[in-house]
């Protein structure tokens, strides 16, 4: 008899399943371990808007470094 | 600024460290060992650095870390209606569309997740 624990795990991972093809759709470039990342971060109250312009901040440095490598 | 300000949460420090490194991953290139000294401390002030501005950015937002005011409420309610137009708009054929329809169905099934409409309205925002 799986502990409710397990479905709970269960259940999380199966809504990262969902987000994760939603997110390829929509072809956002977040691997499922950023996107796991991020639904933390809003489900403890960081306003999205504000983590979109993080990302895309964090994002333009990287494609910075790489040109300069 | 003392290494953790006393008002930010440790999981959102913690989530947003780790996405920082993966997405902006240090510098791997090999350096002698007097080299590896000073990469690794310009790496973790690098770090840091960024780990404060993303910080800076969260806490200054007039919504900030306490969640959804209502100036952005309105937007993020509408968030599957966005997504959906945008798919529409940006594809020939309507699969997309339909393909986000039964997996938005799905998600509004599951229990786990307290703010599924600002998620799906932080991939809008990251949507090509």
């Amino acid at each position: 008899m799986p502990s409710q624990q397990d479905d709970k795990r269960q259940a999380a991972r199966e809504v990262i399943d969902i987000l994760h093809e939603i997110s390829i759709l929509l072809n956002t470039h977040l691997d499922r371990t950023e996107l796991s990342l991020c639904v933390s971060l809003i489900e403890n109250g960081v306003n999205p808007d504000v983590l979109a312009d993080v990302i895309k901040e964090l994002r333009k440095e990287a494609t910075l470094a790489q040109r300069d490598e | 600024m003392s290494a953790r300000a006393p008002t930010r949460s440790r999981r959102i420090d913690d989530a947003l460290s780790q996405l920082i490194d993966s997405i902006l991953p240090p510098l791997t290139r090999s350096y002698s060992d007097d080299e590896d000294d000073a990469v690794a401390t310009a790496e973790e002030r690098r770090h840091r650095d960024r780990l404060d501005r993303a910080w800076h950015a969260i806490e200054t937002h007039p919504d900030g870390a306490n969640g959804l005011a209502a100036t952005i409420a309105g937007n993020i309610n509408n968030a599957s209606d966005l997504i959906k137009r945008k798919l529409i708009r940006e594809n020939a054929s309507p699969d997309k569309a339909v393909k986000f329809s039964n997996l938005y169905s799905r998600l509004l099934t599951q229990p786990v997740l307290g703010q599924k409409w600002a998620i799906l309205y932080l991939l809008y925002r990251l949507s090509e």
